[in-house]
């Protein structure tokens, strides 16, 4: 136990060992409120300099599904790594619930857009190696596989290589392999953007669900709006230049009907944020002037 | 009605016709061959494989009676196969054959062991491949044979020579293999690892070796190659202790065709076993490839 925790101080990672979930699924949010204050990031390329984050501050609630979108190279997936430690080399500060984030934790969980499941290892195993360093023991470790393999609906695969599964099931894989520490933070880097239409729609209701079951805050980067809108309670819409232009929240509870006009509204105004054109008009809030008829008594459309 | 029993849908002719489909689908469909059918088609493709072979045997029989001066360049078979009944029976065979598989299989061992811990070294350590990878990579280029008249210089004509080109061979191979395979871990995994808090042991051990396992092992079956054809060429110039290729040059001087070509047949044969080893070591560790 002191070495391991000793080469945990070592590596980086001053969070405590993440504890083993409750075998009966709890409902409420855990701990894993996210700031992030003046977050900036640039690349050396060929000698100038490139920004790619500019300033960014947010906030994320514990428990909260929050959704990234924004067009592609305008640095959301840089903004993840940063979060989930793979890059150290930024200005500003990421702080989880109040303390700064030093390289990667067990606390902070990571989904890829390719599974990056290892190939040599059964889905079990693959599931296992995240609980490698995790303070478990030998027959915890075995019930909590069992029980987020169950998770992610993969009974019955558990000997499968990852080159038998289909991608939907691979990816399922890879959320199980994210969960099973009960990261106070799960990150989803595009999770569903290799996969066909019909994996796309079962797996956002699988997160859905997951979301529901685990409440750990979940940070969505996608490039898919309605996704997002499906998904997140808030949507972080970024600009190109590496900025966050608005955070659009979303009311609705969960589940939520895919069909809901609001949903269709945001979408409209998300989409026009993101192609920078003019909103439709029934998204205006402010009251137009009356048409010139009205006064008269005469019958007149009116917005 | 007269409509209907004019309309076409509802012709006897039709009617005979789905009653005749309809009898050919209740009928049971063969899927899965019988045992004495899949006994019949693989003994049909070994079969298919000794033809040429057989062919090429026929060929050299034929050759043989031709005259004198052919039976001296194709040995007729029944004189290798008295000439294969005495070294057998004088125990001369086995003796050379141990011999040779014993040479090989220790310089593949040193060779292989060696050629591990220089490629690993040179993967992980920048140091390490700064100084040892150009001369690396220059000595690489030097075919092993080409050094026999340096090591016989420094070695004498002895068993350690022998072995020691066999390692030299075998090292070459696997040390490229063991270098290539883990400098070619992909990133993506390692970045699992990362975010998975691996300290640099476990990385090691769970991301870098297991990839560089296909590497390693085609490479050990080029080594397993080159270490047989090494043994037999340094078995031809340095001829002390027994080995197959002693017999086959000593045979070569007393002019015993039979037994050079018994000689030749049991090279290939131990070569081609020893490869075959090797591909079922492969398919056994690499079971987790799709190689569809």
């Amino acid at each position: 136990m002191n070495v391991k925790a000793s080469i945990k101080r070592h590596v980086g990672g001053s969070q405590p060992a993440a504890r083993p979930a409750p075998l009966n699924a709890v409902a409420e949010p855990r701990s894993g409120g996210l700031t992030i204050t003046a977050l900036s990031k640039h690349y050396a390329l060929e000698g100038e300099v490139r920004p790619v984050l500019r300033n960014i501050d947010l906030r994320i609630q514990p428990g909260e599904f929050v959704a990234i979108v924004g067009p592609s190279g305008c640095g959301k997936s840089t903004l993840l790594r940063l979060v989930a430690g793979l890059d150290n080399d930024y200005d500003g500060a990421i702080e989880l619930d109040g303390r700064r984030i030093t390289g990667t934790s067990l606390d902070r969980g990571i989904v890829f857009q390719d599974h990056r499941l290892l190939p040599w290892l059964t889905v079990e195993k693959n599931i296992e190696l995240a609980l490698l360093n995790s303070a478990a023991t030998q027959s915890t470790q075995r019930k909590l596989i069992a029980e987020f393999i169950a998770l992610v609906n993969l009974q019955g695969f558990e000997k499968a290589y990852p080159h038998q599964l289909s991608g939907g099931m691979a990816q399922r894989a890879a959320i199980a392999r994210a969960l099973v520490n009960t990261p106070k933070i799960l990150l989803l880097d595009e999770p569903l953007g290799a996969l066909d239409a019909l994996t796309r729609v079962y797996l956002q209701q699988e997160l859905q669900r997951i979301w529901s079951e685990q409440r750990s805050t979940m940070i969505m980067v996608t490039h898919d709006v309605e996704e997002a809108i499906y998904l997140g309670d808030r949507i972080v819409v970024m600009d190109s230049d590496g900025t966050i232009s608005r955070v659009v929240s979303v009311p609705l509870p969960h589940p939520r009907d895919r069909a809901a006009p609001l949903l269709a509204r945001l979408k409209d105004e998300i989409l026009s944020e993101l192609l920078k054109k003019p909103a439709p008009d029934y998204l205006v809030e402010v009251p137009r002037e009356a048409p010139p008829h009205v006064a008269s008594g005469k019958i007149s459309w009116v917005w | 009605m007269s409509d209907a029993t004019q309309s076409p849908m509802i012709s006897t002719q039709h009617l005979a016709k789905s009653t005749q489909y309809l009898a050919q689908s209740v009928q049971p469909i063969a899927i899965q061959p019988t045992a004495f059918q899949i006994l019949r088609q693989r003994l049909a493709n070994r079969l298919r494989g000794l033809l040429l072979p057989a062919l090429l045997i026929g060929i050299w029989q034929y050759l043989s009676t031709l005259g004198p001066n052919y039976a001296y360049a194709f040995i007729p078979l029944q004189d290798i196969a008295r000439g294969l009944r005495e070294l057998i029976a004088s125990g001369e065979l086995l003796l050379h054959i141990v011999a040779s598989l014993k040479t090989a299989l220790t310089g593949l061992a040193i060779g292989a062991a060696a050629g591990l811990f220089l490629g690993s070294a040179m993967a992980f350590s920048r140091v390490v491949d700064f100084f040892f990878g150009p001369l690396y990579h220059v000595l690489r280029q030097i075919p092993t044979l080409g050094l026999i008249p340096l090591i016989a210089l420094w070695f004498g004509n002895t068993e350690f020579s022998k072995i020691l080109v066999v390692s030299l061979a075998t090292f070459e191979v696997m040390t490229l293999s063991a270098y290539e395979g883990l400098r070619s871990a992909e990133v993506k995994y390692v970045e699992v690892g990362r975010v998975l808090t691996f300290n640099r042991v476990q990385l090691l051990r769970r991301v870098l070796l297991p990839s560089a396992v296909p590497s390693i092992t085609t490479g050990l079956m080029h080594a397993v190659a080159f270490s047989w054809l090494a043994t037999v060429g340094v078995e031809l110039l340095f001829t002390v202790g027994p080995g197959l290729s002693v017999i086959m040059e000593r045979a070569q001087i007393a002019l015993r065709m039979d037994t050079v070509i018994i000689c030749i047949a049991f090279i290939g044969l131990l070569g081609l076993v020893m490869n075959q080893c090797c591909v079922l070591l492969s398919r056994r560790v690499l079971r987790w490839r799709n190689t569809r």
